[in-house]
């Protein structure tokens, strides 16, 4: 159910606008354990977000190397939902099943509150529930590794604290190796196992944070106090 | 349902509306060459029970349908791919330009010319003056294709079935359903210009003939059958066809 993961990026550059490069990462090495969760967390523009499409296989221009079992199956929720709109739930989460009529899916979204809303089509959604959709799809292909691209902005307050104690839920069940990409610090600690710190451009790994206490127990006193530690440590990477 | 009753009251409404000032016109005015009603009804029944009616309808209609599929297929490969890719759009765009400048008279005869009198010369005329149209829309639609829904069945890794009929198919519904509904009529006007220029049966033919004989009644009973029969096809089969294809656009605001 779960695969251990390694990532490294010697070099990544962007083609600019008005011609020119621009070198995004260098020199960025991460691994993480079968199973585990890992927020990564760094100003907007560090790469975060292009080590996510490397590790998915959509970005193969870079110079590096991804270790990951072929046949590990990667589930990924994009920061927006992309759902098809002329699908309803139900289809756009079978669409990226190999056997769809093997598949039940009704604990799938029992689980995630949207029993209800099997038949709807993604317009009639809320961001909140499309963005659960999203997370409904990339779990319902069972996957070995979850990657998670800011699934949590643009949501108000509470639902996004329901969504994020939904994935620790999720991630406690099912065990995927979980990568998440945020800006939000506070989100980090709350949910991640290991935060890792990444510098603005060109990216590399900056720090790890572990986080031993167990996700429940961790309450705004201890969410505070980290944050202030970071800050104090890292000043200008953590806001 | 009521607003749906009302509408197709007025669609009848306007239809006897027309009739009425046709059959007027036809009685009590000063027109030369106009028919009455009564009188091209009489003709479409006689001409269908004769089966002369049916018979040259079918064979428009076939090419109509040929040709048709025909600029649809080959239209969205290739403005799919000029859309898509820029290299093919820089060496395809100067043709696509010459042959929507091509009047269709000079596409006609060229083909009548270099490859005879038969029916492929009449279709393929026909289909290559409607398939710049179909590229130059479906280019459109593939430019305006999503990037992130095309990196989401990348990264769920969707098998190519998929990806045409879940994803590109449905992003470029709107593109196809525009082409195919100018270009159904565009087909039967260019058609009926094939026929009356080297084919010896169809409505084009028939045309001709009633218009060397100044037959103006049998001239409009044979155009509005077609009419009526193109007029069954948009009801019958492309609105619900696009009704269908429209479900998802429904908002909760």
């Amino acid at each position: 159910m779960s695969a251990p993961l390694e990532i490294h990026i010697a070099r990544k550059t962007y083609r600019g606008a008005e011609g020119g490069t621009v070198e995004a990462v260098r020199g960025l090495d991460l691994k993480a354990a079968a199973g585990s969760l890992t927020a990564l967390i760094g100003p907007s523009g560090c790469g975060k977000t292009t080590s996510l499409r490397i590790l998915a296989g959509l970005d193969t221009d870079f110079e590096g190397r991804i270790v990951l079992a072929k046949e590990a199956r990667v589930g990924i929720v994009f920061q927006e939902p992309r759902l098809l709109p002329w699908r309803t739930v139900d289809d756009n989460v079978r669409l990226v099943l190999d056997k769809p009529d093997l598949f039940d899916p009704a604990p799938l979204f029992e689980e995630l509150g949207l029993a209800e809303m099997r038949n709807r089509f993604p317009t009639e959604l809320s961001l909140g529930l499309a963005r659960r959709v999203a997370i409904a799809r990339a779990l319902a292909i069972e996957p070995d590794v979850l990657l998670l691209d800011e699934p949590f902005t643009s949501l108000d307050e509470t639902t996004a604290q329901r969504l994020r104690h939904l994935v620790v839920e999720i991630w406690r069940r099912y065990r995927p190796t979980t990568l998440m990409v945020t800006h939000n610090v506070r989100e980090a600690i709350q949910i991640a196992e290991r935060i890792v710190l990444l510098a603005p451009r060109p990216s590399h790994v900056v720090a790890e944070v572990m986080l031993d206490l167990p996700q429940e127990e961790r309450d705004e006193a201890y969410v505070e106090a980290k944050r202030t530690e970071m800050v104090r440590d890292w000043p200008g990477l953590v806001a | 349902m009521a607003k749906n009753g009302l509408k197709s009251h007025a669609a009848l409404l306007s239809a006897v509306v027309f009739l009425a000032l046709w059959w007027m016109g036809a009685h009590w005015g000063n027109f030369r060459h106009l028919p009455a009603p009564e009188e091209v009804l009489m003709i479409m029944v006689e001409e269908t029970a004769s089966g002369r009616l049916p018979y040259h309808l079918g064979a428009t209609l076939t090419r109509v349908a040929v040709a048709f599929m025909l600029a649809m297929l080959l239209g969205t490969a290739i403005g799919f791919l000029m859309g898509r890719f820029r290299t093919v759009n820089s060496a395809l765009d100067l043709w696509l330009v010459v042959l929507l400048n091509l009047p269709a008279l000079v596409i006609i005869i060229l083909a009548y010319v270099w490859f005879g009198l038969n029916e492929t010369a009449a279709v393929g005329a026909v289909a290559l003056n409607k398939l710049p149209n179909v590229i130059v829309t479906i280019r459109e639609g593939a430019r305006a294709l999503d990037p992130d829904l095309d990196q989401m069945a990348k990264a769920f890794r969707l098998n190519w079935r998929k990806r045409l009929f879940d994803v590109l198919l449905p992003q470029l519904q709107p593109y196809l359903a525009a082409s195919a509904r100018s270009g159904l009529s565009l087909v039967w006007k260019i058609v009926l210009v094939v026929e009356l220029l080297g084919r010896s049966n169809g409505i084009g033919f028939q045309l001709n003939m009633f218009f060397q004989l100044f037959d103006v009644a049998s001239i409009i009973a044979y155009a509005l059958s077609f009419v009526a029969v193109m007029l069954a096809i948009e009801v019958i089969v492309l609105q619900p066809l696009e009704l269908r294809a429209n479900r998802w656009r429904v908002r909760t605001t």
